[in-house]
């Protein structure tokens, strides 16, 4: 499936061939692909947010959006399709419409669930006033949500979406989607600063503390990755997690060792941090900062640092996905959807990314609904001392059981992308590679328990920290 | 043609942040124009294929050493350019000094360009496919300075930790 991939080359030579090198690439990726992206994601980001109102509604035990229905945007849709119409003309079939069996059994259906809010939402966010304040930076604050965006977007240019669908193929991809997410946090940066009020700097520098800091154990997660698949592109790192056969998922960087679940699990965290979602909320925390670094904004500049927030969520949803989860391959008989025709493998690879995107989406809104949220220092405690450490822990671990079970031997060719110098530690090292972390860290729980019984620093200072519960 | 207008943009946007940042009263903006030079000067690494370099001068100098220094800005007393005004005297001589050192510098730079010999091939790797070199160059040739500079970071990194965790405890101490 090269048909992106050559739109995009044909575009750079009519740009100014190789000569014009990846900037032109750039600006043809942006014309031809950023677009249907941005096309396809800031609907995706409205619609993640009446799926979050419809989750927390059902976690809370509530209904929820519940009144308002497709008949508004539908009705106005007639009326634009048929503008050439008399105004009665123009009622009378958009009643014929409706009695149509499909809609008339959907259109109540789509009432009770709530989807016009969806358009409700949208139309009021875009007819909002547009106010910047007196004390406030002018530019800066005007500037701030475009960066917000550009930060969420770039880093999708080099993720893969299906097999041979990426972008922007590079040998630094992992580094590129890092370094532009990085962008985020100059403009939080901007936002707090801008804003010229007291409370959306203090928010602002919250944010950007919390997500300097977790850059570090998502850029170890990272390099754990990274040493163990041998390449720093995210399509190689895919490619490496193949494995012919029926069960794909044995591939899958997370079953490759006990510190990969670790570095999961350390990734994901990390992740929600970056996207400043409940539990690491602390910076927008309404009820003693408004609403942080985004209290200034309205309209739709409030709407952009909104969908950057969804974007994001995303964009660690597929990175977990494609570092620890085989990517948009099929957890079992990949060999077979590789061997199918281009286009229902590419709709088939898009779809599994999908599901696997929405089951990070769905956790985290199931974590911002269930859990109160950090503190400050609780927040930078748990990275500095919690996060930071397991991870440096699990690199180490990879590192030492790439040299124990060693043997790096030619991957299998997985389609036209050959893995290259794959380690293949078969069954036996697998379960060495299990065994031996696992009877390891089992031995040191014991030998701690046997010498400090119950009163453990760590389990003394859990039960003497007070609750974060409070804060609501 | 757009190859050349993109270069161009990217040395623009590279010497406007960089003059911005050396002109601009307002110390918060003149940092956010250093940030706009430093993606200028990513961009001409692109150009250069160094896609590595590029992404390592993003990550470390925007997303790191740039959010430091805006960090600092804040802390400065007067962030919203009521600085002292420069002498007079001061400016006239910085411009004849900067007239000098430009000169110097044009001179000595169309003479090692002149006497510079034409380039051999001297990229073994495709394009775009350098990160291999690297790692080879930083782990081989390099490996002592890249530890020494990795063990460097490392302490710095746990004596951060190590001291705020002092500070707290005092402060605990201190408060009963």
């Amino acid at each position: 499936m090269n048909g992106l991939g050559y739109s995009v080359d044909a575009l750079a030579q009519w740009l100014g061939g190789p000569e014009a090198g990846w900037l032109a690439i750039a600006i043809a990726v942006l014309l031809v692909q950023v677009a249907p992206l941005l096309l396809a994601v800031f609907p995706l980001a409205a619609v993640g947010q009446i799926f979050e109102r419809k989750i927390a509604a059902a976690i809370q035990r509530r209904h929820g959006p519940n009144s308002a229905g497709l008949e508004g945007p539908l009705l106005l849709t007639f009326r634009l399709a048929f503008c050439f119409l008399p105004r009665a003309r123009q009622d009378r079939l958009f009643a014929g419409f409706c009695r149509l069996p499909m809609i008339r059994s959907l259109l109540p259906l789509a009432r009770r669930l709530g989807l016009g809010q969806l358009a409700a939402d949208g139309v009021k966010m875009l007819g909002k006033q547009d106010i910047v304040p007196r004390s406030a930076d002018g530019v800066v604050f005007r500037l701030a949500p475009y960066v917000a965006l550009c930060g969420a977007f770039l880093p999708f240019c080099v993720l893969p979406f299906a097999h041979h669908v990426v972008m922007l193929e590079s040998d630094v991809s992992v580094l590129w989607a890092i370094a532009v997410s990085g962008l985020t946090v100059m403009a939080l940066k901007m936002a707090g600063w801008g804003s010229g009020n007291k409370w959306s700097l203090l928010g602002g520098m919250r944010a950007v503390a919390q997500m300097v800091s977790y850059e570090i154990p998502i850029g170890l997660c990272v390099a754990a990755v990274v040493l163990w698949c041998g390449t720093m592109d995210l399509h190689g790192i895919v490619a490496q997690q193949y494995r012919p056969g029926v069960l794909t998922l044995t591939g899958w960087n997370l079953l490759q060792s006990p510190f990969f679940a670790v570095l999961a699990g350390v990734f994901f965290f990390a992740g929600l941090a970056e996207c400043q979602r409940t539990p690491f909320d602390m910076a927008e925390a309404e009820s003693e900062l408004v609403s942080g670094f985004n209290t200034e904004y309205s309209g739709l500049r409030w709407g952009m640092f909104a969908m950057a927030e969804y974007a994001e969520m995303v964009l660690i949803g597929a990175l977990f996905a494609t570092l620890f989860l085989g990517g948009y391959q099929s957890p079992i008989g990949e060999q077979w959807i590789v061997g199918l025709h281009p286009l229902p493998a590419t709709l088939l690879h898009v779809l599994i990314l999908g599901s696997k995107v929405l089951l990070s989406y769905l956790t985290m809104m199931w974590i911002r609904w269930t859990l109160p949220r950090y503190r400050v220092d609780q927040v930078m405690r748990l990275c500095w001392l919690t996060l930071v450490p397991l991870a440096l822990v699990a690199l180490l671990g990879v590192a030492l059981t790439m040299l124990a079970i060693g043997g790096v031997a030619d991957g299998a060719a997985y389609g036209r992308l050959a893995a290259r110098a794959q380690l293949a530690p078969g069954l036996l090292g697998w379960l060495f590679a299990w065994a031996i972390p696992v009877a390891g860290g089992w031995l040191l729980i014991r030998a701690a328990r046997a010498r400090h019984g119950q009163r453990h620093p760590a389990l003394l200072q859990l039960t003497q920290t007070p609750r974060p519960g409070g804060h609501g | 043609m757009i190859a050349a207008a993109l270069f161009l943009a990217c040395c623009g946007l590279a010497i406007a942040g960089a003059l911005g940042a050396a002109l601009v009263r307002n110390l918060f903006h003149a940092a956010l124009l250093l940030g706009l030079s430093l993606c200028g000067v990513a961009g001409l690494y692109l150009f250069l294929h160094a896609y590595y370099l590029a992404c390592v001068q993003i990550v470390v100098y925007v997303g790191g050493i740039l959010v430091l220094i805006l960090f600092a800005t804040l802390f400065s007393a007067d962030v919203m350019g009521r600085l002292q005004r420069t002498p007079r005297w001061l400016l006239a001589l910085g411009t004849v000094g900067a007239a000098v050192a430009g000169s110097t510098a044009w001179q000595l730079g169309s003479q090692v360009l002149a006497a510079r010999p034409a380039p051999a091939a001297v990229r073994e790797t495709p394009p775009g496919h350098d990160v291999g070199a690297i790692g080879d160059l930083l782990l081989g040739d390099w490996l002592l300075p890249f530890l020494a500079a990795g063990f460097l970071l490392t302490v710095a990194l746990v004596g951060a930790v190590a001291t705020v965790r002092r500070h707290q405890r005092t402060r605990e101490v201190a408060h009963g």
